[in-house]
């Protein structure tokens, strides 16, 4: 069976984050820290575990420059077979739809059973590339899956999925892509071997050309037009006064001040 | 000159800190509280490989240079200083002769398992009359036929009441001082090596610490280390890199120290306002970041001067002394921050400051190590 | 400009979800036509959900619209904004709204902005919309480019729910081609175990963290989410120890939520958690440790005892609300 994964490398979720003086689109400043993005992670570790009871291969795909390759060698420590970047200046100002394009183009190329991705990125937080890829493939898809079977000979997944409210059991054919939500797979703490092996790797790197994409595909449909902090709260009124005075105020605020009651 | 890391090295950096992020962090506080060595934690660890990276392949090593090892000590010391200290006693100190010197028998006996983390190792300098002046020491070895008998008490052991075998200097000619001394291979379960127990620490609680017993015990001839009398000559081409590593170990303590205190200063309010905005309380952390960011550049360029087979024992006895005074000031510094909540174990800066004092005495003392370096100063 | 803007209604039992409403009162706001689109069997029958809220309601029926998959319903709108060019189609920020409307963007090429906190249309009719980005630690203003229709997912309790007005005309539609084979096929839903209400669009969410001391604990948290007519959420400590499902782990690998009320027991406040509630509107913190980073991020904070504390303000509030 042959699986590919999504991964995205996005700045660490403790990174500081501040947004600069003119609010335009170059004002938001997110400090030099890193990491593989937690579902990606999720995705992958699930991937593992079917090439575990399947055998095949599992191939990590990123698209994006500079420290999207830590992704991949990410991917290679975990114990990824084959990893791969897709990298065009064009794909720098692609947005969520844009970078689908490429990827599908990836997926096409490569016609594996399954493609695995996070539910969503810990930086934008869109949960758009897994399905748009779906969508471009014409695949089905299962978004935020907790539980995954494959029967690679009768080409069929089965997927526990979250929803709100509850879980839903899927059924989908062969070729699909899931998103992997947490519970999926715990992600490993991948051994010193595979950590020297993957920072030794030479990472091969494919354009737009080479996948066969035009740039147009990956023009972006959205634009920043700039950023600004998150609202700022007040100072928080700690509420003082012995038990049970201090609930009786806090109640009392809640109802006349917030008027949240 | 380049002084970044290259973009590997920061790939290495990031994973071993997930490592410890995921599997030591979340311990910090019960090892230290219950000070038991955390055999779990060590056996989880040991799993990842990393006990090996310094050994070479051919053994299940991955033949790391000095600097990518560094690193690994550096992000190591980030987590809790005890599972610093018995990692380190094992894969720096106790396993760096037999695998210098041992034979092929000894390294599959030992090494491998000491790789794998089935068996724990232990470096035996210190004794009640021998600590940073090596010439006290007075374990004896006597050649017996084929073997060697070794007789005596070293103490202050890391590792030593869980050890399953130990490096052991001993003295092969009682009359030649430091000329005289010699390493030795001693496995747990030969009659006469004798485990003691488990001391109380102030700091570096987790590893464990206690007396080794040497009464009479007779191991083979091939468990002669290296050649008789040149102990003290083997011990200056590691204590490089113990002391490079003990200033890393210093860095990563203040670093954890500053940063937790600076979360605390931002929010902590007193006269209307958090005390980060106190001219008083910036000076420290500015002081304190300057000093470390100082050592640290110097302890990596040590780091490069060993990996480049450049001699730099006064450097490295420098830049040791300097990160620990560096860190000491920290830690220090870091609990006034807190002031009364510095004095709980509620919050961490009581444990950076407990912690931060094993750096006194690890890798020679403060005292000795500036006679040294002014001696040789004055003497060029 | 011209154009309607759609609201695709999430069906909930007869009704539909209260945000499919709020994103009607949005697009009610921005003028021009506003139209809900309902997917089912019976979709008419829904209609008086909406109709209030809507000048049109396009019922999209076929018999297995409602349980169709994200790959079908996209298939459907993609075909009828094809014909009809409206000028914006809403869902709100729901697992389904999400999922549906990723697909479809990707089959229009359309741009997508997911989970917006404001939509407004600027002085020439384009719209723009806002969502937070990094866990909430900032927030991107976004503009669309080409034609359309564009594509927005709405954050619950974004803006309130709309007040009734006249109905709008119903215009019943057949879904334009046979759905039934297009996967994956639902074989089974299961209930979340928890409380009555779900978190995504609870007013009121109470979660509770390691300060609880375990699963036990949780029971200070459900008895106040009673009172507040509100659900239970869980820090990521909480779920990590097995004291909850993961379900209702809000934070950074959880649910993003945006409740009027967040009421936080036990909980430090790791940045992780805070990326996931940090748009609530009305944050109340109960720690024990009065030195607690979470207070920094809350309206009202309240330290002590939590298993004194929380038992009494639900007291209170019952009080207060039997007034």
């Amino acid at each position: 069976m042959k699986i590919v994964v999504l991964v995205k490398q996005v700045p660490d979720p403790e990174a500081r984050v501040s947004v600069g003086g003119d609010g335009g689109p170059g004002a938001l400043q997110v400090e030099d820290r890193w990491c593989t993005s937690y579902f990606d992670e999720v995705a992958l570790e699930a991937a593992l575990a079917l090439r575990q009871r399947h055998g095949g291969e599992v191939v990590a795909v990123t698209a994006g420059s500079g420290k999207a390759v830590d992704a991949l060698r990410r991917a290679l420590a975990f114990g990824a077979d084959r990893v791969l970047q897709l990298d065009d200046p064009a794909l720098a100002a692609a947005d969520g739809l844009g970078v689908a394009a490429a990827l599908a183009a990836f997926v096409r190329r490569e016609q594996p059973d399954l493609v695995l991705a996070g539910r969503q990125a810990l930086d934008d937080e869109a949960g758009l590339v897994g399905p748009a890829v779906a969508e471009r493939l014409g695949w089905p898809h299962a978004a935020d899956a907790v539980a995954l079977e494959v029967e690679p000979a009768a080409k069929r997944a089965r997927v526990e999925r979250t929803v709100d409210g509850g879980r839903e059991v899927l059924e989908l054919p062969l070729p699909a892509l899931v998103t992997a939500q947490k519970g999926l797979a715990v992600p490993r703490v991948p051994q010193v071997t595979g950590v020297m092996k993957a920072m030794r790797a030479k990472i091969d790197k494919l354009d737009l050309a080479a996948l066969g994409l035009p740039a147009a595909d990956v023009e972006p449909r959205t634009a920043v037009l700039g950023y600004r902090p998150p609202p700022a709260r007040k100072p928080v009124r700690m509420v003082a006064g012995d038990f049970p005075e201090n609930v009786r105020t806090l109640a009392a605020l809640l109802r006349d001040e917030a008027k949240v009651l | 000159m380049d002084f970044r890391f290259s973009e590997e090295q920061e790939f290495f950096r990031n994973q071993v800190k997930d490592a410890i992020d995921r599997l030591v962090r979340p311990r910090i506080v019960d090892i230290d509280r219950s000070g038991d060595f955390p055999r779990d934690l060590w056996d989880e660890f040991a799993a990842l490989g990393y006990l090996g990276l310094r050994h070479p392949a051919v053994h299940g090593g991955l033949d790391a240079d000095t600097t990518t090892s560094m690193i690994f000590f550096e992000e190591l010391a980030r987590g809790s200083s005890g599972f610093f200290m018995a990692v380190t006693a094992q894969m720096l100190m106790g396993t760096y002769f037999i695998n210098r010197f041992g034979s092929d028998g000894i390294k599959q006996r030992v090494l491998e398992p000491a790789i794998r983390g089935e068996k724990i190792g232990a470096i035996c300098f210190t004794e009640s009359q021998s600590g940073s002046d090596l010439a006290g020491v007075r374990t004896t070895a006597t050649r017996d036929g084929d073997e060697w008998v070794l007789h005596g008490t070293k103490e202050w052991i890391t590792n030593g009441p869980i050890c399953d075998f130990a490096t052991i200097l001993a003295t092969t000619d009682p009359k030649a001082g430091l000329k005289g001394l010699s390493w030795f291979l001693a496995e747990n379960g030969t009659p006469g090596f004798q485990r003691g127990q488990k001391m109380e620490k102030l700091g570096t609680r987790g590893a464990v610490t206690g007396e080794l017993v040497l009464d009479h015990v007779r191991v083979p001839a091939e468990n002669l280390l290296g050649e008789p009398g040149k102990g003290v000559r083997y011990v200056t081409d590691i204590l490089n890199e113990i002391r490079v590593m003990t200033g890393l170990a210093a860095c990563s303590i203040a670093d954890e120290a500053l940063r937790d205190a600076k979360d605390y200063a931002r929010r902590r309010e007193a006269f209307g306002k958090p005390i980060s905005e106190y001219q008083l309380i910036r000076e420290k952390f500015g002081r304190c970041w300057a000093q470390r960011e100082a050592a640290r550049t110097f302890l990596y360029r040590v780091s490069w001067m060993i990996d480049q087979g450049l001699p730099c024992q006064r450097e490295a006895m420098a830049a040791k002394w300097v990160a620990s005074e560096m860190c000491l000031d920290a830690v220090d510094e870091a609990t006034r921050v807190y002031a009364g909540n510095g004095f709980t174990p509620e919050y961490p800066a009581e444990r950076f400051f407990r912690d931060a004092r094993f750096l006194l005495s690890g890798g020679g003392t403060h005292e000795v190590l500036l006679d040294y370096l002014g001696r040789s100063y004055l003497r060029q | 400009m011209a154009g309607a803007i759609w609201v695709v209604a999430e069906p909930r039992g007869d009704a539909v979800r209260r945000v499919s409403l709020e994103a009607l009162g949005r697009a009610a706001a921005l003028g021009g036509e506003t139209v809900a689109v309902l997917l089912g069997a019976d979709a008419a029958a829904t209609a008086p959900a909406v109709a209030p809220h809507a000048t049109r309601v396009l019922a999209v029926e076929h018999p297995t619209l409602a349980d169709a998959s994200s790959t079908a319903q996209a298939r459907v709108l993609a075909e009828l904004a094809r014909t009809r060019a409206p000028r914006a189609i809403l869902a709100g920020a729901t697992a389904w709204g999400r999922d549906l409307l990723a697909r479809l963007a990707a089959r229009l090429g359309a741009g997508y902005v997911p989970d917006a906190v404001e939509l407004s249309a600027g002085a020439d009719g384009q719209l723009e919309a806002v969502r937070p980005v990094l866990g909430g630690r900032a927030y991107a203003r976004l503009a669309f480019r080409g034609d359309g229709p564009w594509l927005v997912a709405l954050r619950p309790n974004a803006y309130p729910a709309p007040a009734p007005g006249a109905a709008g005309t119903v215009e019943r539609l057949a879904a334009p081609e046979d759905l039934a084979a297009l996967p994956p096929r639902v074989v089974e839903r299961k209930a979340a175990a928890g409380g009555p209400v779900d978190l995504a669009e609870a007013d009121a969410i109470v979660a509770a963290g390691r300060g609880v001391r375990g699963p036990e604990g949780f029971a200070i948290a459900e008895q106040l989410a009673a009172a507040l007519g509100g659900a239970v959420g869980a820090s990521r400590a909480a779920v990590d120890a097995g004291w909850r499902d993961h379900a209702a782990q809000v934070g950074k690998s959880g649910r993003t939520v945006a409740p009027r009320l967040y009421v936080a027991l036990g909980i430090s406040g790791a940045v992780h958690h805070r990326m996931g509630m940090d748009t609530a509107r009305t944050v109340v913190v109960i720690n024990q440790d009065a030195n607690a980073p979470f207070f920094k991020h809350a309206d009202y904070g309240l330290v002590g005892d939590l298993f004194q504390l929380a038992p009494a303000l639900a007291e209170e509030i019952r009080k207060l609300r039997e007034k």
